[in-house]
């Protein structure tokens, strides 16, 4: 497993290499394909390129400033201070002060904020909360939490993403986004001048296009990642990200706790892994990844379908539907689930609609900190209250707890890859699997 | 700070002591024994349980039997007593290890149920040293450091590190180089995304010019020696200095100027370098090709830069941003060939081996996926037109970010990002056969 977490890894390290070292040109015109609307995460390419956090995954997972240069706790983590980078503006010039970012962060939560009160004072954020929030920094680096800005000071909303990353939004147009480098951006100005972000582009198109030169920069699923490497494509793979799990409703018969641990003894992940996702990615039943946690092996992930059906007790349980997010190699895991779970006397009916008894999902671990990354899924899952507490052995224990309760059985942890064009440099995936565009340059066309 | 970073923070600091200390050798998994055993004790109180101790990490087997045994005292210390093979109570440890580290975790198994305890500690495996290399050109490291560092000027006991937003002030002790004085550069946004920056020392006394877009600094020690250095920054468009000696801040003189033929270098001693400066473009990563004096002849943008001294007079090589290596002479531009396999640095070095100077130049190494990158340096005469290799390619383990010729002529510095994402500044010299 290490083994194979390590090759991801230098490949995520490594890009494309074979050339003399150069340092990075400017310039040029990058086009970016993705099957996403580039909006919802955990795709979300433009916000990744338009807006910044407070903090950001930095070099080997770890936590790194963003638009607050430091940060520290008080008060056993219920006070917090963030203290912003000067000089930044968004992209439209206005300068980024505090007050910008608590109504962005605000909006961004909801009125279910992790925080009770969120202040300025000067350039300084002090969230405070009743309860210890040591997790704080490392959630600040969610999607969810990216600044933009909220008000134009007319009285209304200002368009989509004005925020102050490396690049900035020019417009829209049927569905491709182009942006511009940011000259301004705090981080230095990006090396490509500019970027398409051509939106809800098949998978199948996306490879046509990167093939004969109109794409440089495409999705390849995991299932697809071995016909990528057989078609000698550049692929940048990460570790894994995403969590493929299959959510379990408490609502009628399932209210039944037996039922749904039977349903999760009765799931063949071997059947999933090797045959749906072409052995990409690790077999799981742990929310963590291995690489994150290091305990993962003490949740066992065997099939026993003997045990399942001594759960049921022989009383055949009423037919129950089966979801799934996006499509092809979801719909094909969700009808071999479906399989399997008549396999244990369990009638499932497969179905496109989100509102099912059972939903297959692949939920983005958000951070490459066990504890921020626990509770990002448990979050996702509907469990929105924090850690208690963030040493080792109470993170485990969390994670057990939940899983106890079978309303989430993991399946595997999958990565991302892309697939890149020959004149992309210096390309590199985060550790949430997104790429750094900002970071990338293009080779000069002699 | 997230206790459990404290506790892998605590653990790693006390197996670098460990490791470090000239005191008799600690143990590095002394803590994390103890931690662990702690917490098993705190579920299993005082009593008799069987040890089984598993290794899924990259620690040698070798390493087990002193975990073990430490284990053992721990948890002795703690009122368990391990090993003694009683079958309702077993502690089940498995050495794991995640992207960041080990992790070791206890399964406490009492009949039916299983509590589980987990420590978390730092991974050594990442501290290997290069292999030794055995090539003319060698490299000898002055420091390391985990932040960017663009040059380095070693003044004699005291080591200037030029950093992006910081000109930090080292002092030489026992134990190495200590951060004695870190002074932030003027906030500035519009920084290149590849930063470069120059450091020279100054031409009259201790001290140091700085150079970085957009801004020039000055330093030299205060003048009570416990006051530290006294450093100071302006917003500055002026071109840079190609030269590695002092310079004097008067500006250049206008227009073109005959550059008269020097005397041919005696061996080992650098002759005078012609100061031309060049122009540095703040937003980019490069020269804008404007060089002061004018040697006469348009130049494009370019990255590096070396003045040659040649009978005719000076001539100047530059790599330019699409990749040539152009040769700059008596009012012409001219290719270099046999440089196909330049990467964008390169700094000129007096080594009074064959033409008594070189080029040394940075390239791409063996870097493949599956491999980290690997980047070279190797040093190249110019005979006319032509480069040819004259060593042997350096190895690097990691990316050359900088490469300067120190202030000697002799040497130049390597600034290396290694595998462990440390930035490492080397002194690198040639080595006649």
């Amino acid at each position: 497993m290490l083994r194979r977490s390590a090759i991801s890894f230098f490949l995520v390290l490594v890009g494309i290499c074979g050339w003399a070292r150069t340092r990075p040109h400017y310039g040029g015109t990058l086009r970016v394909e993705v099957d996403g609307d580039g909006i919802t995460s955990p795709d979300a390419t433009l916000f990744h390129l338009v807006l910044d956090g407070l903090t950001r995954d930095g070099i080997n997972g770890q936590l790194a400033p963003a638009l607050a240069t430091d940060w520290k706790s008080t008060d056993g983590d219920r006070r917090w201070e963030f203290t912003l980078r000067e000089g930044v503006t968004f992209h439209n010039g206005y300068p980024l002060t505090a007050d910008r970012v608590i109504a962005s962060l605000t909006q961004d939560c909801g009125g279910a904020c992790e925080w009770s009160s969120l202040k300025a004072q000067g350039s300084t954020l002090i969230f405070t909360s009743d309860a210890p929030m040591p997790e704080l920094p490392w959630l600040l680096v969610e999607d969810r939490f990216l600044v933009r800005l909220m008000d134009t000071g007319e009285g209304k909303e200002p368009p989509c993403c004005i925020g102050t990353g490396p690049y900035q939004l020019a417009g829209e147009r049927s569905g491709t986004f182009t942006l511009t480098a940011n000259e301004n951006y705090w981080g230095g100005q990006p090396y490509i001048d500019r970027l398409e972000l051509v939106t809800k582009r098949s998978v199948r198109d996306q490879w046509l296009d990167l093939s004969v030169g109109r794409a440089d920069v495409v999705e390849v699923p995991p299932e697809e990642l071995r016909l990528a490497q057989q078609q000698r494509m550049t692929v940048l793979s990460s570790p894994p990200v995403d969590l493929l799990a299959l959510e379990i409703s408490t609502d009628g018969a399932l209210a039944n706790q037996p039922l749904r641990a039977a349903i999760s003894l009765a799931i063949d992940r071997g059947a999933l892994f090797n045959v749906i996702f072409q052995k990409q990615g690790e077999i799981t039943a742990s929310i963590l990844p291995q690489e994150v946690s290091g305990y993962a092996f003490l949740f066992p992930a065997e099939r026993d379908l003997g045990k399942a059906q001594q759960l049921l007790g022989g009383v055949k349980p009423p037919k129950l539907s089966l979801g799934y997010e996006g499509g092809g190699s979801m719909q094909l895991a969700a009808q071999r689930i479906a399989l399997n779970l008549h396999e244990a006397g369990i009638d499932v009916q497969v179905t496109s609609a989100l509102h099912a008894d059972l939903l297959l999902r692949s939920i983005p671990l958000a951070s490459a900190d066990p504890a921020a990354a626990l509770e990002s899924v448990l979050g996702a899952a509907g469990e929105a209250t924090p850690l208690a507490a963030t040493l080792p052995t109470a993170v485990y224990r969390a994670e057990h707890d939940f899983l106890d309760r079978k309303t989430l059985v993991p399946l595997l942890d999958l990565p991302r890859a892309y697939a890149v064009g020959a004149r992309v440099r210096d390309l590199t995936l985060g550790s949430n699997g997104t790429p750094d565009l900002a970071n990338a340059w293009l080779e000069v066309t002699q | 700070m997230r206790l459990s970073r404290l506790v892998r923070t605590v653990a790693a600091t006390l197996a670098l002591v460990a490791l470090c200390s000239d005191a008799p050798a600690q143990s590095p998994w002394q803590q994390p024994a103890s931690d662990l055993a702690s917490q098993i004790a705190s579920i299993l109180g005082r009593g008799t349980a069987r040890l089984i101790i598993r290794n899924l990490s990259s620690l040698s087997v070798d390493e087990i039997p002193a975990i073990r045994k430490l284990l053992e005292q721990d948890l002795r210390a703690l009122g368990v007593v391990a090993n003694s093979a009683p079958k309702d109570t077993v502690v089940r440890v498995t050495l794991s290890e995640t992207a960041h580290g080990f992790t070791w975790v206890a399964e406490v198994i009492q009949s039916d149920d299983t509590q589980v305890a987990v420590v978390d500690l730092p991974s050594s495996k990442n501290s290997q040293t290069p292999a030794p290399v055995q090539f003319m050109l060698r490299r000898e490291a002055l420091i390391t450091t985990r932040e960017p560092v663009l040059d380095a000027l070693d003044l004699e006991g005291t080591m200037i590190l030029l950093a992006p937003a910081e000109i930090d002030v080292e002092t030489h002790s026992q134990t190495g180089w200590i951060k004695a004085q870190t002074t932030p550069n003027p906030a500035r946004l519009q920084l290149a995304r590849d930063p470069r920056g120059m450091l020279l020392p100054l031409v009259r006394g201790p001290g140091f010019d700085a150079w970085l877009a957009g801004l020039h600094c000055t330093g030299s020690p205060a003048q009570a020696p416990a006051a530290g250095w006294t450093i100071e920054c302006q917003a500055s468009d002026d071109p840079w200095p190609l030269t590695s000696t002092p310079v004097n801040s008067e500006p250049a003189p206008a227009g073109p100027v005959p550059i008269p033929p020097p005397s041919p270098p005696p061996a080992q001693t650098p002759p005078p370098l012609t100061q031309i400066r060049v122009f540095y473009d703040a937003a980019r990563n490069y020269f804008t090709g404007v060089v002061s004096p004018s040697l006469g002849v348009d130049l494009p943008p370019f990255y590096s830069a070396a003045v040659l001294e040649r009978s005719t007079g000076a001539a100047l090589v530059i790599n330019s941003i699409d990749g040539k290596v152009l040769l700059a002479a008596n009012g012409k531009l001219i290719p270099v060939n046999g440089t196909s396999d330049w990467g964008s640095d390169f700094a000129l070095i007096y080594s009074g081996c064959g033409d008594g100077e070189q080029i040394i130049v940075s390239g791409a190494g063996n870097s493949s996926p599956g491999n980290s990158p690997a980047d070279t340096l190797r040093a190249f005469q110019i005979t006319g037109s032509d480069a040819t290799a004259a060593s042997s390619p350096l190895v690097i383990d990691g990316t050359v970010t900088a490469l300067w010729t120190a202030p000697d002529s002799k040497s130049v510095l390597a600034v290396i990002r290694n595998s462990q994402n440390q930035y490492e500044v080397d002194r690198v010299t040639a080595l006649c056969d």
